[in-house]
């Protein structure tokens, strides 16, 4: 019984270092997206456009860049469609966090502007 | 002891038939070496069982229990959820810029990363980052990585690929060993390689697969000029 426990333990870990390894990698394309909107919409615009756009730019840059490392992901029993809404999900509820750093950093500035 | 039987693949690129209903078996236990011209549809066939490519029909089934080919590109592969097979693609698909041994334990769990990280010749190779490795190196790398996974089957497409003679000893040594807990499936135009490992073989032409004997019936078969 313990031993059936351990390896679950060692699957659920491998999977969530296989999962970051993904999600950091897609979102790291998503930020920078969305610092080069901070100029064109503003920061608070840029953190929605995180969340809503993020995702599927920093999807086709990993596909430019890392295409083939998708075998090394289904192989590991990931379908493309979850390793993207898995992402999907973490960036949008990442989001209100974006927005709450963006209204503390606005203030700062406002504060520090006075 | 498992059973992969793949039935009725049909695949065309527009007009041009690449694969017109091949059938084939084999079972863990078993190295199957399938030959083929470039161009021929074995890549095609292998990422099609695998789920990474669409087909317009046929079927798989493995230990007598069916999974869904994909017919249209949106389709999840069952065969990638299900990890009954573990597939080499012919080029590297690891991260390049990744340290070997941070690799390793991505893919391997537990104590099982040891048969990789104390495999022959792996102890100069953890140390580097992948881009810093040859490309017979790496190749050699993804072969144990994706062969030491729990899959009961794994196909190979083109492990020897520029791969020099001491590491293709090594490829050929390692999947000797897991040949008893698995199926294997070989497709490579080193095909002195595949011939002398492979159990059973057989010949991609015209979209159907042959059983093949004899080096003669690769000739007749138009793969080989002469023999070696």
């Amino acid at each position: 019984m313990f031993s059936s426990f351990y390896r679950e333990i060692g699957t659920f870990k491998l999977e969530s270092q296989v999962m970051f390894k993904f999600y950091k990698d897609l979102t790291l394309y998503a930020l920078l997206f969305s610092l080069v909107c901070i100029p064109l919409v503003g920061l608070y615009s840029s953190a929605l456009v995180f969340g809503a756009f993020g995702t599927p730019v920093g999807l086709l840059m990993f596909r430019y860049f890392h295409k083939h490392e998708f075998y090394g992901y289904y192989n590991l029993g990931f379908s493309q469609r979850e390793l993207i809404l898995r992402t999907w999900l973490y960036n949008i509820i990442l989001t209100p966090i974006l927005l709450l750093f963006s209204f503390i950093a606005l203030k700062i500035w406002e504060y520090g502007a006075m | 002891m498992a059973l992969c039987e793949v039935s009725g693949v049909h695949k065309s690129f527009g007009k041009r038939k690449i694969l017109d209903g091949v059938n084939f078996q084999f079972k863990t236990g078993e190295i199957l070496g399938i030959f083929g011209r470039n161009g021929c549809g074995k890549s095609t066939m292998l990422q099609i069982l695998f789920g990474t490519q669409t087909t317009q029909s046929g079927s798989i089934q493995i230990d007598g229990k069916s999974f869904r080919l994909k017919h249209k590109w949106w389709q999840n592969s069952e065969i990638i959820n299900s990890q009954k097979i573990a597939y080499l693609p012919q080029f590297s698909f690891l991260p390049q810029s990744s340290k070997v041994w941070d690799v390793i334990p991505r893919f391997i769990e537990g104590q099982k990363q040891d048969l990789i990280f104390r495999a022959p010749r792996m102890a100069d190779i953890a140390k580097r980052r992948v881009n810093e490795l040859s490309l017979g190196e790496r190749r050699y790398l993804e072969v144990l990585l994706i062969g030491n996974l729990n899959h009961p089957f794994l196909f190979l497409d083109e492990p020897f690929s520029m791969v020099e003679p001491l590491f293709k000893d090594l490829i050929h040594e390692f999947l000797l060993s897991q040949k008893t807990k698995k199926g294997i499936l070989i497709t490579d135009h080193y095909y002195q390689d595949v011939w002398r490992l492979a159990d059973n073989k057989m010949v991609l032409t015209n979209g159907k697969l042959t059983a093949v004997t004899q080096l003669e019936e690769l000739k007749l078969a138009g793969y080989l000029r002469s023999i070696d």
